[in-house]
């Protein structure tokens, strides 16, 4: 196994399964719901844009959950 | 286009994919293995992107408007817990030399031959379908590129075609004698392949950047911008309709259900366990797969519903929506374009037909004939290589076999309906394999409960 030891790795873990559940929450009804309008915002249909900033978000908090602690 | 020119550059390509094994081959032979990244393995993973999502996405979209998204959702989701599901999976089959899904379902129940037999050919039949819908994606943008019209044929036309000049059964040929050197080349007791896993990622680079380069044309060359082409989208209403959820009767549990097949599908399928599992070569990975994957799905992604949009409203409703990546470009005259995106097209589709075909052949010849062969006393006084060269025989026929099962399904069930409601069909059955396998990992029913170290 490699060396990067995380802190606290079950503290990484729990974390982890809090943003699965977040995850099934905000991809799905009723809160996708709210935003099934035919109405753009900036330019994009607000339902896209919706999920693919909360789709970024996501990849970004697994990427810092994940990222090497500084030594 | 002229057929010789298309036919020549494809195979050029093929060419260039075996150059890519070949060397990773060498490489790995002398301790220098490309294989063994973590992104990689990430991209070998998005394997899952085939003909569905580079054609049928945009089909989907501009049919029923965004219900084409929870099949890239749920993978995204699900691999926020790949550290505890995949990574336990891949300890399991490592410390037991498991080769495939059914091996992985038959040693977690007592190395179960019944079980392992069961679960290959419930395999064989979720899959058969699935690659039945790669060699249609083929056929038809092969046809799209050399008739001057730039309209594929219907269905019916399809059917009528005698097989020996059906471009489908060539291509269906041609896949089988690629999967039989890609995945079928020599014996392996891990059952890893890294020069297919390198063509793998090497594929996926090449379809991103593919349906990229269609999506910006589309988007900033026939359009100015995201803001042009969908305001333009908004004064009609019967395209805009794509925006909202009510297009295409999506209700809450159809959503539901969808992300959840698809989170079971990521590992599930035959191939994907194959990637993401048989081929790994390092648990760890799985801290960079979980975050590289979901990006890699949101890009491919992004141009879905500008590409859908873009096409209803310059091609009008008589197109046919899966061919709009290739009858946009087309329709302006770009026809390099076309075929650079057709190319993309057809990386995605043998891409998933050379992988999931070698993981079938694997199944069918270690869970279906080997445990009958080592039963009848024919092979007993034989030597071991000559086992080897029987085995390998035995792959070859099997990956010959699906191949022509496929072109049966293709033609007699495929042709008629779209790409995605085909590849549904796969999702749903490999989903029967969650209960078993999650079982599996977390119950204790297997023989050895396996610890994950904490790191």
């Amino acid at each position: 196994m490699q060396t990067s030891q995380a802190p606290m790795p079950s503290n990484r873990n729990a974390k982890l399964t809090l943003l699965f559940f977040v995850a099934m929450l905000l991809f799905n009804f009723p809160i996708i719901g709210i935003f099934g309008k035919n109405q753009l915002v900036f330019g994009l249909p607000v339902l896209y844009l919706y999920i693919f900033s909360v789709w970024f978000l996501l990849i970004a908090l697994v990427y810092l959950l994940f990222r090497k602690p500084r030594k | 286009m002229s057929p010789a020119f298309i036919i020549v550059i494809s195979i050029s390509y093929v060419g260039i994919l075996f150059g890519i094994a070949f060397f990773t081959e060498k490489r790995s032979r002398t301790g220098r293995s490309l294989v063994n990244n973590p992104y990689i393995y990430s991209l070998s993973l998005a394997v899952y992107c085939t003909a569905w999502t580079f054609f049928g996405s945009v089909g989907k979209a501009a049919n029923s408007g965004i219900d084409f998204l929870p099949i890239y959702l749920g993978p995204s989701i699900a691999a926020i817990l790949w550290w505890f599901v995949l990574r336990k999976m891949i300890f399991i089959s490592k410390s037991q030399r498991i080769t495939s899904i059914a091996d992985f379902i038959s040693s977690r129940y007592g190395k179960s031959i019944f079980l392992g037999a069961m679960a290959t050919v419930i395999a064989i039949f979720c899959v058969i379908p699935y690659i039945s819908i790669q060699l249609k994606a083929v056929a038809i943008s092969y046809d799209i590129l050399i008739r001057p019209d730039g309209h594929a044929w219907s269905a019916e036309q399809f059917k009528a075609l005698p097989f020996y000049l059906d471009s489908s059964w060539y291509i269906a040929i041609l896949l089988a004698i690629f999967t039989i050197l890609f995945g079928t080349r020599n014996l392996d007791p891990n059952e890893r392949h890294e020069g297919l896993v390198a063509a793998v990622a090497f594929e996926s680079v090449l379809k991103l950047v593919a349906f990229f380069t269609i999506g910006l044309f589309v988007t900033y060359g026939m359009f100015n911008g995201f803001g042009d082409l969908f305001s333009k989208a908004l004064e009609h209403p019967e395209i805009s309709k794509v925006f909202s959820l009510q297009t295409g009767g999506i209700d809450g549990w159809y959503w539901f259900w969808l992300t959840l097949l698809s989170m079971f599908a990521i590992l599930f399928l035959p191939r994907q366990f194959h990637i993401a599992v048989v081929e790994n070569t390092n648990p760890n990975f799985v801290k960079k797969a979980a975050w590289v994957f979901p990006l890699y799905l949101l890009l491919i992604n992004l141009f879905v519903l500008p590409i859908a949009v873009g096409g209803m409203l310059k091609l009008g409703p008589s197109a046919n929506p899966d061919m709009f990546v290739l009858s946009l470009p087309l329709s302006e005259g770009h026809h390099v374009l076309a075929f650079f995106v057709a190319l993309g097209g057809f990386s995605a589709s043998t891409g998933m037909v050379i992988v999931a075909v070698t993981a079938l052949s694997i199944m069918i010849s270690n869970n279906i004939v080997m445990p009958m062969l080592l039963r009848s006393a024919t092979i007993q006084d034989n030597n071991v290589s000559n086992l080897f060269q029987r085995l390998l025989g035995i792959r070859r026929v099997s990956v010959v076999m699906v191949l022509i099962l496929s072109y049966g399904y293709f033609k007699f069930v495929s042709s008629k309906y779209t790409l995605v409601s085909i590849g549904l069909i796969s999702f749903a059955g490999v989903a029967q394999f969650a209960p078993v396998v999650l079982g599996g990992i977390f119950g204790n029913a297997g023989p050895v409960l396996v610890q994950l170290p904490d790191s």
